[in-house]
């Protein structure tokens, strides 16, 4: 599959060990415990990151979000780069190869 | 006089006793003087000084500090004021006298940081950094930076007659369905003065009772408007996480954990103050009416 956007959906995602993850309410909280950044997800963030948790592909974040919203594939993929981006910005994951 | 649920007894130090009438069925903790020890004999380990309340302190351990689980014999020297060594089997706080040592700064340091540290290192409390007052039967914690008005407003509460549970900290236990509260010390100082404990308040807590919830003070302008809102998700982890009174880098992931906890058992609601005090009573009334009082 090819997508329109920057970003290699070929990738997975990691989370690194100093990352803790909490749900409070219906916010996913997450802590840096190198910086003690914290950070917290709203409602979409935290249904990819719990989809993220099922499985690391960013291919296969997009194949579930596809088929649960009623979302064009081009605006998901936006969506979805700016939310790694933010992700990998503020050391919350990196990304590797398949 | 009762110090986090337990009588504590300056042996040598009479004029330290307040009016607070002892319990007695609680535990008893000594505070007494030595001449004979000397700390470092005791302890193999020693911290860099930091600084905490205006003076360099360093802790001594017999094991690296980040390495225990439970610290039971351990040491906190004030520069020049005094060193405090605890006893965990003896329930003992030995003291050394330091060039500057007077009565009242050993009494703020026991009060103030030691013991809360035994009752943190030893897993019996989790010590927050607020302040707190009864309600209805049950206890509201009143949380916000330094300066945001927690102790001008635990005040007004003791003026109205509110059993005072702690002026600046707080000792807290998970329970089943939520949280018990611990009275920390029956000393209040509506004031800013740095090692100073405050006066004595007769209408101090002696019983353990249920945590009801937690206010974080937001200062406004004098005419804003009075309202309460509840926190939720991030912004409530925020505020209990950063109410934690200790805060040692080798207890991050242990505080994570707490806040996260104490998020889901407790509801945190944010409260506007006009930096007013005349407007104090409107504030009151504001909080007795959400505590359904």
């Amino acid at each position: 599959m090819v997508y329109n956007t920057q970003m290699n959906f070929r990738q997975k995602v990691h989370i690194p060990s100093h990352i803790y993850i909490q749900a409070i309410d219906d916010e996913m909280v997450l802590l840096d415990t190198q910086s003690e950044n914290y950070f917290g997800l709203d409602g979409m963030g935290t249904v990819m990151w719990e989809q993220l948790s099922v499985s690391p592909s960013l291919e296969d974040l997009a194949e579930y979000m596809l088929k649960t919203y009623d979302v064009e594939e081009d605006v998901l993929h936006a969506d979805i780069t700016t939310f790694i981006d933010k992700l990998v910005k503020n050391k919350l994951i990196t990304l590797g190869e398949l | 006089m009762l110090v986090f649920n337990r009588n504590f007894i300056f042996m040598d130090d009479k004029i330290l006793e307040n009016t607070t009438t002892k319990v007695l069925h609680l535990e008893e903790v000594y505070v007494l003087s030595t001449d004979r020890l000397k700390v470092s004999d005791l302890f193999p380990f020693q911290s860099p000084w930091v600084r905490m309340s205006g003076r360099e302190v360093r802790y001594y351990t017999n094991e690296p500090f980040d390495m225990q689980v439970y610290i039971t014999s351990w040491a906190l020297e004030v520069e020049d004021v005094v060193t405090l060594i605890w006893d965990s089997k003896q329930h003992t706080v030995t003291y050394i006298e330091g060039k500057q040592y007077t009565a009242e700064l050993l009494q703020f340091w026991v009060l103030h940081t030691f013991f809360p540290l035994v009752l943190e290192f030893e897993k019996r409390y989790t010590i927050l950094h607020v302040s707190a007052v009864e309600i209805g039967g049950n206890v509201v914690l009143f949380s916000a930076f330094s300066g945001g008005g927690k102790s001008t407003l635990v005040d007004y509460f003791i003026q109205q007659g509110h059993t005072m549970y702690g002026d600046d900290t707080i000792a807290i236990e998970e329970q089943h369905d939520g949280y018990d509260v611990i009275a920390s010390y029956p000393f209040h100082r509506p004031y800013r003065q740095p090692e100073a404990l405050g006066y004595d308040v007769p209408n101090f807590a002696k019983q353990v009772k249920s945590l009801s919830c937690m206010y974080v003070l937001e200062k406004a302008t004098t005419q804003a408007k009075i309202y309460i809102e509840e926190l939720t998700g991030v912004e409530k982890f925020e505020a209990l996480y950063q109410s934690r009174f200790v805060t040692f880098d080798y207890m991050k992931k242990e505080r994570y954990l707490f806040a996260s906890s104490m998020a889901k058992k407790v509801k945190v609601y944010k409260i506007i103050v006009p930096w007013e005090l005349s407007r104090l009573e409107e504030v009151y009334q504001a909080i007795l009416t959400h505590n359904g009082v």
